[in-house]
């Protein structure tokens, strides 16, 4: 039930999130600079949201999202005692590790390169192969995970219960409810949904402010849309369309395969990645096996490494010229924002 | 007037004989489907079309509903005839966001 308390806090938390996505004021050009015909083609597309969206049943407040915050860089909710959340999703780095593949329990190198958790509040599907649906359902996954933070969910709450300091913090965000995989889920994702990549140069570009980027950056947005087809995937402001592709990569994980194995074109496939702050989160692909943008963008060209039936049929070479490549490039660093850094709090004990 | 009459009777006719023939259709397009939603009865052909840019695979794990179409390449068609009354939830292999509710009656 929302208290007027809390219907206040949430459109304080909403008209925030706005801020980071619309931009202040201030800022804002003047509407009538904009028309259609100044507007090149393609830019419509790519107009930020006006809110974040978040589910009926685990509306945000302020105590929710600090009690999601606080679970989120907790260490105390793995096995060892040494990993958190934040330990793999590192605001330091664009919410990934910088690692080509994460490192779990015991030091141990996994199978897939850390994604990061920026823009999840839009997106249908969590993980690499998708298997969870919703952010509630992923939270609790690498925490139970062996080869990851390896913390049973019973273990989980018994600590958590043990910890008198967050008794206070779970009341204030969920009264009523125990502390409980559910709340501890519940919070975790809301915090996650506020993660949200503030304007980028791009997104001043596309508002009309037509010096915001570079003739080359100008260049690879065309290219990016049409001959390159990069936009068939990396659709949209978040430039993905979340669907699942095998790109033809020379690696043996079947990806979205495992989890839906009657449909082959979903073999070899891995949820397309968002393009935000792209250039802060190297290496790349889900195995990390691309050093960099150049390398990524040169698998495409090729028409990726390997044919096998379950290869898109949106993979083909592209015949980009080195200019075009670097024109691409240049393009993909007008994506980076400017983010507000995240203040971790003192954990409870 | 009278003629004129007999002519409007058979053209409205003739349109209530092909409203029935119409089969129900959803799009695909834009990674959506359209409409989200809708209602057949029983032992009814639903027709899909791939008006998209992109390939798609309609399936659905709704249990005791489950079903898995070919794989439509753009400008392709694929029909599934539903059979069981019940509540599905019909969606695209390769696009998560793509959901579709057909409550079959």
């Amino acid at each position: 039930m929302m208290t007027r308390t809390m219907a206040v806090a949430g459109t304080f938390i909403s008209t925030l999130a706005a801020g980071l996505i619309g931009g202040t004021a201030a800022t804002a050009p003047k509407a009538a600079k904009i028309s259609k015909t100044s507007m090149p083609g393609h830019r419509d597309e790519y107009r930020r949201p006006a809110s974040v969206p978040y589910p009926e049943d685990n509306q945000p407040t302020p105590d929710r999202e600090r009690l999601g915050r606080t679970l989120f860089f907790d260490p105390r909710l793995s096995g060892s005692g040494w990993i958190s959340c934040g330990s793999c999703h590192n605001p330091g780095f664009s919410w990934s590790d910088g690692l080509p593949r994460a490192i779990g329990h015991g030091m141990q190198t996994l199978g897939r390169r850390t994604p990061t958790i920026l823009n999840l509040a839009w997106a249908p599907a969590l993980f690499w192969d998708g298997r969870a649906e919703s952010l509630e359902e992923q939270a609790l996954g690498p925490i139970q995970a062996p080869g990851e933070m390896n913390l049973s969910l019973d273990a989980m709450v018994w600590r958590l219960r043990e910890i008198g300091g967050y008794r206070p913090l779970f009341e204030r965000a969920y009264p009523g409810e125990p502390i409980a995989a559910e709340t501890v889920a519940k919070a975790i994702a809301t915090f996650e949904r506020s993660v949200v990549s503030a304007q980028a140069p791009f997104d001043r570009w596309i508002a009309g402010d037509e010096r915001a980027i570079p003739p080359s950056a100008r260049r690879g947005f065309t290219l990016f849309n049409e001959k390159a087809h990069c936009s068939v995937c990396h659709a949209g402001w978040r430039f993905t369309d979340d669907g699942f592709y095998d790109i033809g990569m020379d690696a043996t994980d079947i990806g979205r395969g495992k989890v839906t194995p009657k449909i082959e074109l979903t073999h070899y496939a891995f949820k397309t990645p968002t393009l935000r702050n792209v250039a802060l989160r190297a290496p790349y692909l889900h195995d990390g096996s691309a050093a960099n943008l150049q390398a990524v963008i040169e698998l495409y060209n090729r028409g990726g490494a390997v044919h096998r039936p379950s290869v898109s049929p949106e993979i083909k070479p592209l015949n980009l010229t080195e200019g075009e490549v670097q024109d691409l490039i240049a393009f993909m660093q007008t994506l980076t924002s400017q983010d507000a850094e995240t203040r971790i709090p003192a954990l409870p004990r | 007037m009278k003629r004129m009459l007999v002519v409007a009777v058979v053209v409205i006719c003739s349109a209530g004989l092909a409203y029935a023939a119409v089969q129900q259709a959803v799009s695909q397009k834009g990674r959506l489907f359209s409409p989200g939603a809708l209602h057949v009865k029983a032992g009814e052909t639903l027709l899909f079309k791939n008006d998209d840019s992109v390939t798609h695979h309609i399936y659905s794990s709704t249990k005791g509903q489950e079903f898995d179409l070919e794989t439509t390449h753009p400008g392709q068609d694929v029909k599934h005839t539903f059979t069981t009354p019940g509540r599905v939830e019909v969606r695209c292999g390769l696009h998560p966001g793509m959901r579709l509710i057909v409550t079959v009656d």
